[in-house]
């Protein structure tokens, strides 16, 4: 669950990083184009102003006294130059066009001003709105012959050299503009706030909705681990990685929960086979210790303790074979043996089983060499065998051949007792199972007889096949290659 | 009292059938479905001891046509000890259920009980005016004082008793106290009644004359 969490969180921590980054990069550059563009437009609008001041005060002189002009087309020069000059501004700024005029008077707001140093003159020109504390630009600022800039507190000033040696500045106080500016900077603020808010609401629920599999699969695999074995992973969602993992795990799940579910039944079906021996024991040491009886039902009654005790044996046997080929532990002994040879062997062994129940063997063995261990192979031939002579009828044949086939060791075991139901065939190879569903007591084994065999085959990667027609006998077949593997 | 264990493990019938035997039941044996089915059709068993897996016919399949004619208490044994089995078994007809493996003790002491709710008993203590019928100990006492009685006598008496008022024929006697194994010599009965008699009192026993016995 904290992985999760944690996992949920980074996501968003780094989508919410990354939204923002992008955010605050782009609010920047929108405020600094802004401001830019607002400076630009300034600086323009100054320069046309200026530039204005500059024509007017440099177009032409003024025709102060008719017939004594000066150079054409410069200032008034000479002696008395200077304080004409002064004049001549000064009548130019009183008569500035009336829009002009309307600008810089104080009634406009927009907060333009002008000032004019006419050469030589220790004074001033100012519009009425003029600061008062507007210096005078030094020489070493009018290098270019345009317009040039510079920033005063909150003002913006142009201004522009009138030869000789005076100076026109236009300047404009940017206290409205900045506000301006700063309002459309809060405004890209809350908007980009706006954005990164929404943008990781946004974020949170896809996260939420893309890892909504990953806590299913969490409840599923805790139910699990907790022994809700049947329990499995509900997503609808089944187009996402995170759909095929839960689909796998799923299957994980049903693979394991049939293996547990096996493992269970077979447990049971030992315990359950153990229960008719330990009565046989309980019972007749119970009744040896209660009563002082004869010697001869001592006898009797040790007899009967260890016959219990027999099967138990065997059966406990039979349970550790199998133990040890499910556990896949197999030393794989694998020898150079002849079927003919093994089949022969243990039919010797099971000859007096056969003449007790009159059984008549039929052997028909020729050589059929493959690689197996031979211990486990007695213990195949030996149970289809005892089966074949077991589930026969009394003067019945077992017949028992071997030969080879398409590179196949095979072992045919046939009887002609009863056969075997058809809806039994397809489970006499499981454990503990038995066609007559009572159990027989002719039959004596456990129901792993087959079972055994059908492990032993297959890990010696043959196959063990039945058929069986009713009232006819059962055929069992085993096949085991010749060679250890074919060429794969 | 008579029973009949159908049983097909060899070893654990003769173990069961000694045990009970001893416990002074009349015990007869049968090893498979079809003898069990057809000895407890024809004699009225005080209790039937059925094993549920059974060559040939099972437990389940005797119990079922048995319960079409007889209202014999039987008492499962199997091995199966699953609820669903048991739920089976009970719904089936059987009136006990016991999983193997199992307790002698436990076995008998339940047959016991049997015997006593299909006497309609609820104390395994029968009294008889000053006669005491001890069921779970098998012991009889006469005015506190303890009374030595065979086996056969005392299923003879626990049986009149308790049929107690009922009339009680000989044959009643011989299917419940004899078992198949009896040499059943026609005066066996009286010959176990008179000693009945002799150690707890005339007239504990009445005689119907060519009828049967009865306690009053």
């Amino acid at each position: 669950m904290i992985r999760i969490r944690s996992m949920r969180w980074r996501l968003q921590f780094w989508h919410g990083l990354l939204l923002a980054t992008v955010l605050v990069a782009g609010g920047l550059t929108a405020y600094e184009y802004a401001r830019a563009a607002m400076l630009g437009s300034t600086d323009a609008e100054l320069d046309r102003r200026v530039g204005f001041f500059g024509q007017l005060l440099r177009g032409g002189p003024p025709p102060l006294r008719p017939g004594r002009g000066g150079p054409a087309g410069g200032m008034p020069e000479g002696p008395g130059g200077r304080p004409r000059m002064a004049e001549h501004l000064q009548r130019a700024l009183q008569n500035l066009p009336p829009d002009e005029e309307a600008t810089y008077s104080l009634a406009n707001s927009e907060g333009w001003y002008y000032v004019v140093w006419p050469p030589g003159a220790s004074k001033a020109i100012c519009s009425e709105n003029a600061p008062s504390d507007v210096s005078r630009p030094e020489s070493a600022d009018l290098r270019h012959p345009g317009p040039n800039h510079r920033n005063r507190g909150d003002a913006r000033e142009a201004f522009l050299e009138l030869r000789p040696g005076g100076v026109a500045l236009v300047g404009h106080v940017m206290t409205a503009d900045y506000a301006r500016l700063h309002r459309y900077a809060g405004f890209l603020a809350a908007g980009c706030a706006a954005v990164l808010a929404l943008g990781l609401l946004v974020g949170r629920w896809i996260v939420g909705r893309s890892l909504r599999p990953i806590r299913a699969i969490t409840e599923a695999a805790g139910k699990i681990a907790d022994g809700a074995l049947s329990e499995r992973i509900q997503t609808s969602d089944t187009d996402s990685e995170l759909g095929t993992l839960a689909r796998v795990l799923n299957e994980t799940f049903a693979r394991l929960e049939s293996s547990f579910a096996q493992q269970a039944r077979f447990t049971a079906d030992a315990a359950h086979e153990l229960r008719t021996p330990v009565s046989i024991l309980l019972t007749h040491t119970e009744n040896a210790l209660s009563s002082p009886c004869e010697v001869a039902d001592h006898r009797e009654a040790f007899a009967a303790c260890q016959r219990a005790a027999q099967r138990m044996r065997n059966l406990i046997e039979s349970l550790l074979v199998l133990a040890r080929l499910d556990s896949g532990q197999d030393p794989a002994r694998r020898l150079s043996v002849d079927l003919a040879v093994r089949a022969a062997e243990s039919i010797a062994l099971l000859r007096p089983l056969a003449e007790s129940r009159k059984i008549t063997l039929t052997l028909d063995l020729t050589p059929a060499p493959c690689l197996a261990d031979p211990d486990e192979l007695d213990r195949v031939i030996t149970n289809l065998a005892a089966n074949a002579i077991q589930h026969n009828a009394e003067g019945g044949t077992a017949r028992l051949s071997t030969f080879v086939d398409a590179g196949q060791a095979c072992l045919v075991v046939s009887d002609s007792g009863p056969g075997i139901p058809p809806e039994h065939l397809s489970h006499v190879f499981e454990r503990f199972y038995r066609a007559d569903s009572s159990r027989s007591r002719a039959s004596g084994g456990a129901g792993l007889g087959l079972a055994i065999a059908k492990a032993i085959v297959e890990a010696h990667r043959g196959s063990i096949s039945v058929q069986s027609d009713p009232g006819r006998g059962a055929t069992f077949t085993v096949r085991i290659p010749s060679q250890p593997r074919t060429s794969a | 009292m008579r029973l009949l264990l159908v049983e097909d493990e060899p070893d654990l019938a003769a173990g069961i059938a000694r045990a009970l035997r001893h416990a002074g039941y009349s015990v007869d044996l049968a090893a498979d479905g079809e003898e069990g089915l057809f000895k407890a059709q024809a004699v009225d068993y005080d209790v039937v001891v059925l094993d549920v897996m059974l060559p040939g016919r099972d437990g389940w399949s005797v119990l079922e046509t048995l319960r079409r004619s007889k209202r014999t208490p039987v008492l499962m044994l199997t091995a199966r000890d699953k609820p669903v089995d048991r739920v089976r078994g009970l719904d089936t007809g059987a009136d006990d259920y016991l999983v193997k493996p199992f307790d002698l003790a436990e076995l008998k002491a339940r047959i016991r009980a049997l015997i006593r709710r299909s006497a309609n008993q609820a104390s395994p203590l029968l009294t008889i005016g000053d006669i005491q019928v001890d069921q779970a100990s098998r012991r009889v006492t006469r005015e506190g004082a303890s009374v030595n009685l065979t086996a056969r006598e005392y299923g003879i008496l626990e049986y009149l008793a308790l049929h107690r008022g009922e009339l009680v024929t000989r044959s009643d006697l011989y299917e419940h106290v004899l078992d198949e194994n009896d040499d059943s010599l026609s005066n066996l009965i009286d010959v176990h009644v008179s000693n009945l008699r002799r150690k707890l009192g005339r007239d504990l026993i009445t005689t119907r004359r060519g009828l049967g016995y009865c306690i009053e």
